[in-house]
């Protein structure tokens, strides 16, 4: 396996990768580069922006050289993720991209003239919800669970850590079969169909297919127990989810939002809400790593646990 | 020892002959060669709509020497982001493994110039680079055909009788 030094260092353009050399950067606590025209190299290290070189300007061809690395030389391979604004690259590392959007049809083909670029570190943080597995747990097996988070809170982190335990088993909880539908990439980070990151023993992962079509995919062709996903919100995802319900899964799936009363808000979920579908609801903060619980909800909103404590009264309601 | 002499010297002047006649059968096995490269490279982003890392790695498997050595250094080096550019890449490459084996130098440079056109802009395009390169290696597969069909037998022809002249000069 490449180490993650490697996978980042690769598709940096090699004036900013000698910097990178220069610096002593532990890769685990890097979690941002950011690239704009015109503009010095930040990048997030330990969640705080540090500039490594302040006379260094990120220039046109930099980004260029950037981009070359990132889509391996070839970029009509990317033609579609560059449509949905990111690459991901080996490692499950996502490379946004903003630019001059280009429409086609109403529907947007591709960006040109690219002007900045930001590469989110994928970190595999084993047992970052091990402390809450008890909480999300029912007869030894798992609760559907929606995990809920602003962007850069480690919503994914979580969700890829929940699905280790659940497919390896613990204490608490028997192996079971997961399937995942990885429409980014960021969960599994499969690189030429073999998972970058460690999902357990017992997932089969879908890699790249969107989230509606990839549920009911999976379940007619794995008979899976459980099934997750990362960033729900569509309709269309919504309806998938209800089906898959409805047919005996259990779910794991992540969803932007600031806390629970962003989730009540949301008109795409009210059906999803008002069936009960989820009984669990677990809300993260930023803090210095990702996947720090902020509370966890039972299914009819009570909190569970909070502040590092467990209400245990509210776990069979 | 004259008699002998001259027929070493028609001997030779024959081989050089066909040496260089040989060079046209050679050509053809080589365009032969980047064509098969080429077709399979497009086929592979038709189907499959690989990168150019993984076809090349994938059309790799499926050649020889120098061939199959060439694409897995263009391969690793793209992998190693060693080069700006993957122009930069594939002409390093084609100088380095195929410059000798045959092809000349317009071929070489078509080769090189093809680079120019892959890897950016979309889908289609890499299709109609590749489709088009193609039909231009037809084109001089064929010629080379008709050129080892009349110019061999000239230059065999002319071996010989260069050796046969030389011959009657010196005895």
């Amino acid at each position: 396996m490449v180490a993650k030094s490697n996978e980042i260092l690769s598709i940096l353009p090699l004036g900013i990768r000698s910097i990178f050399q220069k610096l002593n950067v532990d890769y685990k606590r890097l979690y941002e580069i950011r690239l704009r025209v015109n503009k010095t190299l930040a990048i997030y290290y330990d969640n705080r922006e540090v500039i490594p070189d302040e006379t260094f300007i990120v220039m046109n061809d930099d980004i260029r050289e950037c981009i070359e690395y990132v889509s391996n030389y070839s970029l009509y391979a990317y033609e579609e993720e560059l449509g949905q604004g990111f690459i991901t690259v080996n490692g499950g590392h996502r490379v946004g991209i903003v630019g001059k959007v280009v429409l086609e049809n109403g529907e947007i083909k591709t960006i040109k003239y690219i002007s900045g670029i930001n590469i989110r570190v994928s970190h595999q943080v084993y047992g970052c919800s091990d402390n809450y597995i008890q909480g999300l747990v029912k007869d030894s097996e798992i609760l559907s669970t929606l995990i809920i988070s602003p962007p850069g809170c480690g919503k994914t982190t979580f969700l890829r850590d929940l699905i280790y335990y659940v497919s390896e088993g613990n204490t608490y909880l028997k192996g079971e079969n997961v399937s995942v539908v990885d429409e980014r990439g960021e969960l599994a980070a499969c690189y030429k169909g073999a998972a970058s990151n460690n999902l357990g023993r017992r997932t089969d992962v879908l890699d790249g297919c969107p989230k509606s079509q990839g549920m009911l995919m999976l379940l007619r062709s794995m008979n899976p127990r459980v099934m997750a996903v990362d960033e729900i919100g569509e309709y269309k995802d919504i309806q998938a989810i209800e089906y898959i319900a409805n047919a005996g899964c259990d779910l794991l799936c992540t969803i932007h939002g600031k806390g629970i009363n962003d989730i009540l808000k949301k008109k795409e979920l009210e059906n999803l809400m008002e069936k009960g579908i989820f009984k669990r609801f677990i809300v993260l903060k930023k803090g210095l790593r990702p996947g720090i619980v902020d509370k966890i909800y039972n299914e009819e909103l009570n909190v569970i646990y909070e502040a590092d404590r467990w209400n245990i009264d509210n776990f069979s309601k | 020892m004259k008699l002998i002499g001259g027929i070493l010297i028609i001997l030779a002047s024959s081989m050089l002959g066909v040496h260089y006649s040989e060079l046209y059968v050679l050509r053809g096995k080589a365009l032969k060669s980047v064509r098969e490269i080429i077709t399979n490279l497009k086929g592979e982003i038709r189907y499959n709509r690989t990168d150019l890392i993984e076809g090349f790695e994938i059309v790799s498997k499926k050649c020889n020497a120098p061939y199959k050595d060439m694409l897995n250094e263009v391969v690793f080096d793209m992998k190693n982001t060693t080069k700006h550019s993957f122009s930069d890449i594939w002409e390093k490459n084609v100088n380095k493994y195929l410059c000798s084996k045959g092809l000349n130098k317009g071929d070489i440079e078509q080769l090189i110039e093809l680079s120019g056109k892959l890897g950016y802009l979309d889908y289609e395009m890499q299709l109609n680079s590749l489709e088009h390169y193609l039909l231009i290696l037809d084109r001089t597969i064929e010629e080379n055909r008709n050129d080892i069909n009349d110019k061999c037998k000239i230059i065999r022809s002319l071996g010989l009788l260069i050796g046969i002249m030389v011959f009657i000069v010196i005895v």
